[in-house]
């Protein structure tokens, strides 16, 4: 799998095409993003058909506006920033819906099970991370995502949430001192599962 | 949310940037910086190791995450093709009239007559300034004569568009003499006499006749 910075260097080119309007540039742009973007817009408003409405709203406004990127971040942070405000609207709109969910729901989401049957030490990890996760606020679930998985600058999510960097640098720091104390907790009550 | 601002007071201020030099992400001063401090810091070491294995683990955790279903994109690529097939996607407000102007450009060029048009229009600019320095006129300025005293060789590109009067009147006002030329690239090789100052003068005159003059650079002797 590519790393993220080097992901961003084939989006940069790839938009560049893409603001000129040529379309099989747009289709390369859309699947090197729609899966990561799908699941960072479904972790802000939990929704599939919100999420998957939101995702296709942003890469329409991504086809329509590629030539508004000035390069003044990475293509990343452009793209998750246009996802985050739709995902706020929307979540602004379903107020009243969204109260219903459980802060606990992600734990419970389906997930793609196509890992072997053999890897239960990895399975049992996995599982534990996504139940520690699901306890965390949605901020620090946030960052840690973007820091760990999006692998963004700090500058670049101070932008992209529009708080502080030292704001950035703190939260994440006691994100990560939550998670740790919920997987040692969840790891004492389950051991074995 | 009731979130601390600062980090602990017996925590390394380095601890704070240590996300970003697990994902790779800090600047050179920084990610220096953060060498140096885990050089002789056992607690931030212990730290980056935690935060190395959290990384992995969350990766693994995001990786399973649900997926969007096919009729995602599939909707957003028929969008998008049906969009591209009518219009090109616009780009900014700004750019509008740029692309209203790129459009007109264009269409002068849709008649099939007009690329041979301009290729034999071309060629006759060329015809009449072969001409032009292989038959000077009674008492022309524009020699290929040598000229004695000081001179500066000018390469010089003209305007496609220039007329032979043209460049005869601007070669004449700096008394510049055809040495060489056209080349490939349609450029020739002028020979200006005069003193530096007056050899200056006449390069930026060259240079301020962009009507006629698209390129003049000195060039070695």
């Amino acid at each position: 799998m590519d790393t993220t910075h080097e992901r961003d260097e084939t989006a940069s080119t790839i938009l560049a095409a893409v603001a000129m309007g040529d379309s099989s540039a747009f289709e390369q742009l859309y699947h090197l993003y729609e899966k990561r973007l799908y699941q960072y817009v479904f972790s802000l408003v939990h929704d599939q058909t919100v999420a998957e409405d939101i995702v296709g709203e942003t890469m329409l406004a991504i086809w329509r506006g590629a030539g508004t990127f000035t390069g003044g971040s990475r293509v990343s942070t452009w793209i998750f920033g246009i996802a985050r405000h739709k995902s706020l609207d929307a979540m602004r709109r379903c107020a009243r819906r969204r109260r219903e969910v459980e802060l606990d729901g992600a734990a419970e989401m389906p997930t793609q099970s196509d890992s072997p049957l053999d890897d239960m030490e990895r399975k049992q990890v996995e599982t534990l991370t996504k139940r520690a996760l699901a306890a965390l606020s949605p901020e620090h679930q946030e960052v840690l995502r973007l820091v760990f998985y999006e692998e963004l600058p700090y500058d670049e999510i101070a932008a992209l949430l529009a708080i502080p960097a030292n704001t950035v640098k703190t939260r994440v720091f006691y994100a990560k001192q939550h998670l740790k104390k919920h997987l040692e907790r969840l790891g004492q009550k389950e051991p074995t599962r | 949310m009731s979130e601390q601002d600062t980090l602990p007071a017996d925590v390394h201020p380095e601890a704070a940037l240590l996300p970003w030099f697990a994902n790779g992400t800090l600047p050179v001063g920084e990610r220096e910086q953060i060498m140096r401090h885990l050089e002789r810091c056992g607690d931030c070491r212990r730290e980056l190791d935690e935060l190395s294995q959290m990384k992995q683990a969350l990766t693994e955790a995001y990786r399973t995450e649900p997926i969007p279903s096919p009729r995602l994109s599939r909707s957003v690529l028929a969008k998008v093709a049906e969009e591209s097939a009518t219009k090109r996607p616009v780009s900014t407000v700004a750019d509008g009239w740029m692309d209203e102007l790129d459009q007109w450009f264009r269409s002068l060029f849709l008649p099939r007559w007009v690329p041979t048009l301009a290729a034999m229009l071309l060629a006759v600019q060329f015809g009449l300034l072969f001409w032009l320095t292989n038959t000077p006129p009674p008492s022309e300025p524009v020699t290929t004569r040598a000229v004695a005293g000081p001179t500066l060789r000018v390469r010089v590109t003209f305007q496609e568009q220039a007329t032979v009067g043209q460049i005869r009147a601007v070669l004449e006002s700096v008394r510049a003499q055809i040495l060489e030329g056209p080349d490939g690239s349609g450029s020739y090789l002028l020979r200006i006499p005069g003193t530096p100052d007056m050899t200056a003068r006449a390069l930026q005159l060259l240079k301020s006749r962009s009507d006629v003059v698209s390129n003049a650079e000195p060039t070695a002797p």
